[in-house]
């Protein structure tokens, strides 16, 4: 499925790792928040970029301190009715300061785009190529925000901000 | 009333042209029923039995004279010229074909309105006291805090896709006309010993297969604190509720599973993390909220008191029950009554959503009120203009003197429209109010809520009704469930089963027999529900099964 | 078995529609093709689904039905979906302006 990064397609160069499979000799490589709970010390010796995928059960507090070993954190949506991660987004980067790349794994309908964003996902997978070349359509639906978000973390819920 | 600014209205718009391109995306195809649904539920539109329905939000149950006429031109035009006005303050349309609603939402955008939200898994319609703004015993008019809530839940990004609907509804602090303690969050406003405003916070009510009561959580919420605490409610229960089972995933069973005191060092912990940033309100955009519902020009009247100039027994009656003490002198609030003999509960005709626009222009500043017992009320009406509208409207039917009375009976729309349905509400309620269709005894009874939901998910709050009857099916039949002694005021209580449950055309004779009971055990005036209070379900039920054993 | 009819609401004004005889949609229940063998109603809905039968319309499912040679019309043997068939057992009292 193709990944979007700042509304680009681009070409993904991450691999998702399963739990029994071998660190590749090189290339980026996701992994899950058991093998990183199990491998911690031989995946950081490894010293490459590596990315964490995290399920909507994850109590994202308790990988607060490790963010500093990954470049990417993916997100997994089982479903659009699913709304964990958007929360998990917002903690990972409004309270515990994650800078690196945020990715929404779906499969996701444009309809979701400009929300996930809002709450901190630079990167979204969608759902096909038709969805991913609508993002700048999709996103430009509705501009109007009440609610402060990732784009305007002071904001009030309110106008003020926004005239 | 809340006037929208410039952005509110490009929100609608844009929403509604969003609307427009789902719609197509699901025509040509590019959009499966699994992947459109949570869509067109988040904009009011459900399949129902028969065509689609539209729930629009009607937000804390205001509405100026020129939105009802647009419902009413939108019923016309759209539907087949009526509209059934709910327990949560909306107004539905049954008979809708899923290509003219974007149509419809692009009409209701032209007068400020929309059906954001109004379903799906999302925070719905905020609800408040009917009596807002004219109730003699608020702390604080609750339509200001309920729109600053209304704003901030609008397509908040982070809670779209809850485990399940969230209910938020605000009372003015003095009787509780709200049903807070039935709601996912429960706002009462409050003053503290400093004479600031707060609210006392309550979460996990609500009603459906598990009824509970909601629990406080926090005594004083400061008021600039209302959004950050909510916020921290929020995102503790999108990560916390249950997804697992849609029956368990209220935050009702978070609360009951965690326990409340969990719930609330949770929910603290949150709030301290958040609770001075950005979501503070400034008091400048309170006041700015607060200014749009300043009261109407209230003129000093110097009139006789209609009592002398009316001795028409109807009019007394209907004053006794339809009218309702205001914080002007001089003023009235009166509730007009969507309950008239042989009409589904809650339900208007176009017609009568024309008049009723009319004679709130005339008579009550261009104001309406959608009550949660589906009743619609004007809310400022000069005393020496009562013998006037109620003639007015008598003459389209809206004149019936049984407001809080056994014939104002809360209905679901139940199987004859709702997929959800077990069994049918409505025709069970006509039934019940053909056979108590004599008022002088109906005055005579005095205040008796009657509450008829055709399935467990509760939308007509039977639970909290003084007598509660629940549709349920059982081998492709009807039967309906009887309880007594649920109350959803200040002394918030879900009523208890009686025994085994009725067929349909028994429930009239229940009803009977069960009032037989109250007129001879009451004491001293006392309601029905206080005799339920005072005597246990026991009489009740010795009374309604006494010659059952047959059964 | 008890015979069965697949029913299904029109995607776009969400009428209630029958399968026929012709692997089409109508608003006739009396139109309805009539399943009496239980492998039979798989091997329609997997038609229906295949041969994107179901495109235009939304909720597929099989209903239980009364299918005796006396009567010429199928009818439901579930309260709710007879109330489907006719509509409302209350009239909408509103289409004509009612007074009081």
């Amino acid at each position: 499925m193709p990944i979007l990064k700042h509304g680009e397609i681009i070409i993904d160069d991450w691999q998702n790792l399963a739990d029994d499979e071998v660190l590749p000799e090189e290339g980026l490589a996701i992994v899950s928040l058991a093998r990183w709970q199990t491998d911690r010390d031989q995946l950081i010796n490894a010293r490459r970029p590596l990315g964490l995928r995290l399920t909507g059960k994850v109590d994202v507090s308790e990988i607060a301190a490790d963010l500093d070993h990954f470049d990417l954190v993916a997100v997994s949506f089982p479903g659009i009715a699913d709304g964990r991660g958007y929360s998990q987004a917002r903690l990972l980067r409004q309270r515990f300061g994650f800078t690196g790349e945020l990715r929404a794994t779906g499969p996701l309908v444009r309809d979701v785009f400009a929300a996930l964003e809002r709450v901190g996902f630079d990167a979204i997978e969608a759902r096909d190529q038709a969805e991913a070349e609508a993002w700048s359509v999709a996103v430009g639906r509705i501009t109007v925000r009440l609610q402060s978000d990732i784009t305007a973390p002071e904001m009030s819920s309110f106008q003020t901000a926004a005239e | 009333m809340y006037t929208y600014q410039a952005q509110d209205q490009l929100l609608v718009d844009q929403r509604a042209a969003q609307f427009q391109e789902q719609v197509e995306r699901r025509f040509e195809g590019a959009l499966n029923e699994d992947e459109f649904r949570p869509l067109r539920l988040q904009n009011g539109l459900y399949q129902e039995m028969h065509a689609y329905m539209l729930r629009i939000n009607i937000p804390y149950g205001t509405l100026s004279s020129r939105q009802l006429r647009k419902l009413a031109d939108i019923s016309r035009t759209f539907d087949k010229g009526y509209g059934h006005f709910t327990t949560r303050q909306n107004l539905q349309l049954n008979w809708l074909s899923l290509k003219d609603t974007p149509a419809i939402l692009a009409e209701l955008a032209t007068v400020e309105m929309h059906a954001i939200q109004s379903s799906g898994s999302c925070i719905r319609n905020v609800t408040a006291d009917h009596f807002a703004g004219a109730a003699a015993d608020e702390i604080d008019d609750p339509r200001i805090w309920a729109e600053i809530v209304r704003q901030w839940s609008t397509l908040h990004p982070e809670f779209a896709f809850l485990p399940r609907k969230f209910k938020i509804a605000v009372s003015g602090g003095g009787k509780d006309r709200a049903a807070t303690a039935v709601h996912d969050i429960g706002l009462k406003l409050v003053r503290n010993d400093d004479g600031q405003i707060g609210f006392e916070v309550m979460v996990g009510g609500g009603l459906g297969r598990t009824p509970m009561l909601g629990k406080v959580i926090r005594e004083f919420l400061p008021s600039d604190h209302l959004l950050s605490y909510l916020e921290a409610i929020l995102r503790v229960y999108n990560q916390l509720g249950r997804r697992d089972n849609k029956y368990k995933a209220r935050i009702k069973i978070m609360v009951h599973e965690l326990g409340a005191e969990v719930v609330r060092d949770l929910v603290e912990d949150e709030w301290l993390a958040t609770r001075d940033s950005g979501l503070k309100l400034p008091q400048s955009e309170v006041s700015r909220i607060r200014d749009n519902f300043q009261p109407p020009a209230f003129e000093v009247v110097d009139a006789p008191d209609p009592d002398h100039q009316v001795q028409e027994p109807g009019f007394i009656d209907w004053q006794r029950t339809n009218v309702h003490a205001h914080k002007q002198p001089g003023y009235n609030i009166v509730t007009v009554s969507l309950k008239a003999f042989g009409i589904a509960p809650g339900d208007a005709s176009a017609e009568q959503m024309y008049v009723l626009a009319n004679l709130a222009d005339a008579y009550s500043f261009g104001e309406i009120r959608v009550s949660h017992e589906q009743n619609l009320i004007l809310p400022h009406v000069r005393r020496d203009h009562l013998p006037a509208l109620w003639q007015s409207l008598q003459r389209v039917g809206l004149g019936t003197a049984n407001a809080g009375l056994a014939t104002d009976i809360i209905s679901c729309p139940g199987m004859d429209f709702c997929t959800l349905a077990s069994a049918r509400s409505i025709p069970v309620s006509l039934a019940i109010t053909e056979r108590l269709d004599d008022l002088k005894r109906l005055h005579d009874i005095g205040e008796l809520k009657i509450k008829i939901s055709g399935c467990v998910n509760a939308c007509a709050h039977h639970h909290v009704g003084h007598i509660g009857i629940l549709g349920l099916e059982k081998k492709g039949e009807e039967f309906y469930q009887v309880t007594v002694g649920g109350r959803a005021d200040e002394e918030a209580a879900i009523g208890q089963v009686v025994g085994p449950g009725f067929a349909g055309h028994e429930i009239p004779d229940v009803i009977e027999n069960l009032i037989a009971v109250y007129l001879d055990v009451r004491k001293n005036g006392e309601l029905f529900v206080d005799t339920v209070k005072r005597l246990g379900t026991s009489p009740f039920k010795e009374s309604l099964y006494a010659h059952s054993e047959t059964r | 078995m008890t015979a069965r009819i697949i029913t299904a609401n029109r995607l776009d004004t969400g009428i209630v529609v029958y399968l026929n005889q012709l692997f089409d949609w109508s608003t006739e229940i009396s139109a309805a093709r009539v399943i009496t063998e239980d492998s039979e109603v798989e091997d329609v809905l997997k038609i229906v689904d295949r041969a994107k039968i179901g495109e235009n319309v939304v909720g597929v499912y099989a209903i239980d039905v009364d299918d005796t040679d006396e009567i010429d019309v199928p009818v439901p043997l579930r309260f709710r979906e007879r109330i489907r068939v006719n509509g409302p057992t209350v009239s909408p009292h509103h289409v004509t302006p009612h007074h009081a």
